[in-house]
């Protein structure tokens, strides 16, 4: 009798065990696969892959990129993780590309303050011509500096001639002088 | 031919004529027919050889014309291929600028979920293209037929993602290529004459030389309008010259044009129509632009060296008062106990005006003994004058020590006002960072620091001296007043003796 009791208990419990799991609120089941969401996945994929392998021509950029680098690696794991549309991260993407490249034929002129090698604090114009190269000369135009890509720094301009020319084009920058030929040292930009 | 008919009549004639006619004078009839046979024949001969020779004249005239002939059309010839050439390559560059219209259309895909992006993209590359049409024509052939075929590929095939890599790819080595240094070995793209071999030479998009492999032909790439058309300059000036025929040198400075060097219309240093007379006082009393922060510059500058110099001043005039009122104070004869014999005894009185020192009370006591025959009145007023002018000889310059010291910090302000004005100027100007503009600021307060160390010394020596100088002045006043009262008591007591 008493088997019987513990044996009703259990089915009981069983039973309801059963019911309950049956009456249980189920998870969504995922979406059925498409192609098209299948074929937006791959492309964002093959996108993030590709921004992954431009973010390391940025350190060799005069600024170093450090925005953009932080941009488009925001970018890529958007992309990965499905929270960016392809279409807008590619146009996003080769905009600044194309800001890069514009960046190369452009010179442009900002005064600043430099620190020579002798801790002399500068006052004079910083000119960045083509990206791949940047200018520091005093306002007397005695004193300049050069950086090139690769290099962290600006370094100090020992030779006389360039100082001259560079200091040319700073005047010509400013208003001083009419615009004419200058002479720059771009195989400093060649690595 | 000539040359060989010309030796044979000379060598018939030589055989004709060598051998003398013996026994001319005995002739037969036979013998003279013979020798007028020979003479016809040797007229014929020299009619014929000079026939020969203007035959050869007349033959080495019309090969002369002809050789004319040849040279001239020879440079016709060359002059047109140079044209031709020319021609050929302009053509070249305006058929890479409008091949972009072969370029095959898109074809639609609506089934494609991807075929927005794919139409984006295409359209991309045919921004990218135009961006190469007009960068720096090197390489620019071989750079439009890759970016042609990847953009082919994306219009043709549905799907993007296969292009997707090459299409940015693209987007890559343009951006490389703009900071690259580029050379190409070949035929030079000499705008006008003989064609020539050498190496162009590419800096990115800052410009491109070319250099013939002799060195005689040097030239500079130059932008001819914001249209994107460059064009190939040899007029070059000695230095550019030099600077391009030195290209495989390291390190070499070459001739750039800046003024043609951005794509976007006028770049920085595009001429134009300068400032007006109103952007010109706009520009002078601009603090970002004009003069005016130099002027704050320079007047913190001079305002440190005018306070160094009034610090300088400052001590000149204290060592100098200092000593001189130091001497003054030294006099410590006993005045007192001898000026009332003196008044009244001759004798003393020469004694005490001997033993005077040449010092301020020694000078007063010295005229009273000498005027004590003068009345009260009268040997009052002359050692108040004696004692006014000493006074004032302690007190010159005093005064300039006390302006020194009040106006001191004020000046020191100014000159701090002004390096803070150019301080802040430079903020704005140049977008500075903190760390130079409070170094900026240290630098303008210096003025005041200075103000306050000239000020403090100054103002401390000013009163000490004056300090100094009034007590001398008081102990004068006792003297003077001992004189005349004695002077008072020898004339009461004169008074009484001749009542």
């Amino acid at each position: 009798m008493r088997s019987d009791a513990l044996r009703l208990v259990r089915e009981r419990d069983s039973l309801r065990q059963v019911l309950d799991r049956a009456n249980r609120p189920k998870a969504p089941a995922p979406p059925p696969v498409t192609p098209a969401a299948a074929r937006k996945k791959a492309f964002s994929e093959a996108l993030a892959r590709e921004i992954d392998n431009t973010i390391p021509l940025l350190s060799r950029e005069l600024d170093g990129g450090l925005e953009l680098r932080d941009q488009w690696g925001r970018l890529a794991k958007g992309l990965r993780a499905g929270t960016e549309d392809p279409g807008e991260a590619l146009a996003r993407f080769l905009d600044d590309l194309s800001e890069r490249i514009d960046l190369g034929s452009r010179i442009a002129a900002r005064p600043g303050t430099y620190t020579d090698a002798s801790g002399r604090a500068l006052r004079g114009t910083f000119i960045d011509i083509g990206g791949s190269l940047q200018v520091f000369v005093d306002r007397d135009g005695e004193k300049a500096a050069l950086r090139t890509r690769g290099d962290n720094a600006l370094r100090d301009v020992a030779n006389p001639v360039l100082v001259a020319s560079l200091a040319d084009a700073s005047r010509i920058l400013n208003g001083e002088r009419e615009p004419g030929w200058i002479f720059l040292p771009v195989t400093g930009a060649v690595k | 031919m000539s040359r060989f008919l010309s030796m044979f009549l000379f060598l018939a004639t030589s055989a004709l004529f060598a051998a003398p006619a013996p026994g001319a004078a005995t002739a037969t009839k036979s013998q003279r027919i013979e020798l007028a046979a020979a003479q016809r024949m040797r007229d014929s001969l020299v009619a014929l050889r000079w026939e020969a020779r203007r035959q050869a004249l007349a033959e080495r005239d019309a090969w002369q014309d002809v050789f004319a002939q040849v040279r001239d059309s020879l440079e016709t010839s060359r002059e047109e291929r140079a044209q031709v050439d020319a021609e050929a390559r302009r053509l070249l560059r305006e058929e890479a600028a409008v091949s972009a219209a072969r370029l095959p259309p898109m074809v639609d895909n609506p089934t494609d979920p991807l075929d927005g992006i794919r139409r984006n993209l295409t359209g991309r590359l045919d921004a990218l293209r135009e961006r190469v049409v007009r960068s720096v024509p090197v390489r620019r052939e071989e750079r439009l037929a890759s970016l042609d075929s990847v953009r082919t590929a994306i219009a043709e095939i549905s799907a993007v993602e296969t292009g997707l890599s090459r299409a940015v790819g693209a987007w890559r080595a343009e951006w490389l290529r703009t900071r690259a240094f580029d050379t190409v070995s070949g035929a030079l793209p000499r705008p006008e004459g003989e064609p020539a071999n050498g190496r162009i030479v590419a800096a990115g998009e800052l410009g491109a030389w070319y250099l013939s492999d002799d060195g005689r032909i040097a030239a500079a790439l130059v932008r001819t309008g914001a249209g994107g058309s460059w064009e190939w300059r040899e007029d070059l000036s000695d230095s550019a010259t030099l600077a391009v025929s030195r290209l495989d040198q390291p390190g070499v400075a070459l001739p750039v044009d800046p003024a043609l060097s951005t794509p976007d219309g006028p770049g920085f240093f595009q001429g134009g129509a300068g400032p007006d007379w109103r952007q010109r006082i706009g520009a002078f009393f601009s603090f970002q632009s004009g003069p005016l922060h130099v002027l704050a510059l320079w007047a913190a500058r001079a305002v440190m060296a005018l306070l160094v110099f009034l610090g300088v001043a400052v001590g000149w005039i204290g060592w100098r008062r200092r000593n001189l009122i130091s001497r003054q104070e030294r006099d410590a004869l006993p005045y007192e106990d001898r000026i009332l014999p003196a008044m009244s005894d001759p004798r003393q009185a020469a004694e005490l005006v001997a033993a005077c020192p040449d010092t301020y009370l020694g000078r007063v006591v010295k005229r009273g003994l000498e005027n004590r025959e003068l009345s009260p009145e009268a040997l009052e007023q002359i050692l108040t004058a004696v004692e006014s002018a000493e006074t004032r000889k302690l007190e010159h310059n005093l005064s300039r020590l006390g302006t020194i010291g009040s106006n001191a910090p004020f000046i020191g302000l100014f000159g701090t006002v002004c390096g803070i004005l150019d301080a802040f100027a430079a903020l704005g100007r140049e977008g500075a960072g903190p760390q130079a503009v409070m170094t900026a600021i240290a630098e303008a307060l210096v003025a005041t620091a200075i103000g306050l160390l000239v000020a403090i010394p100054a103002i401390w020596i000013f009163n000490s001296l004056q300090a100094r100088v009034q007590e001398l002045s008081g102990r004068a006043k006792e003297l003077r007043t001992l004189v005349v009262a004695a002077s008072l008591e020898a004339a009461v007591r004169g008074g009484s003796k001749k009542a």
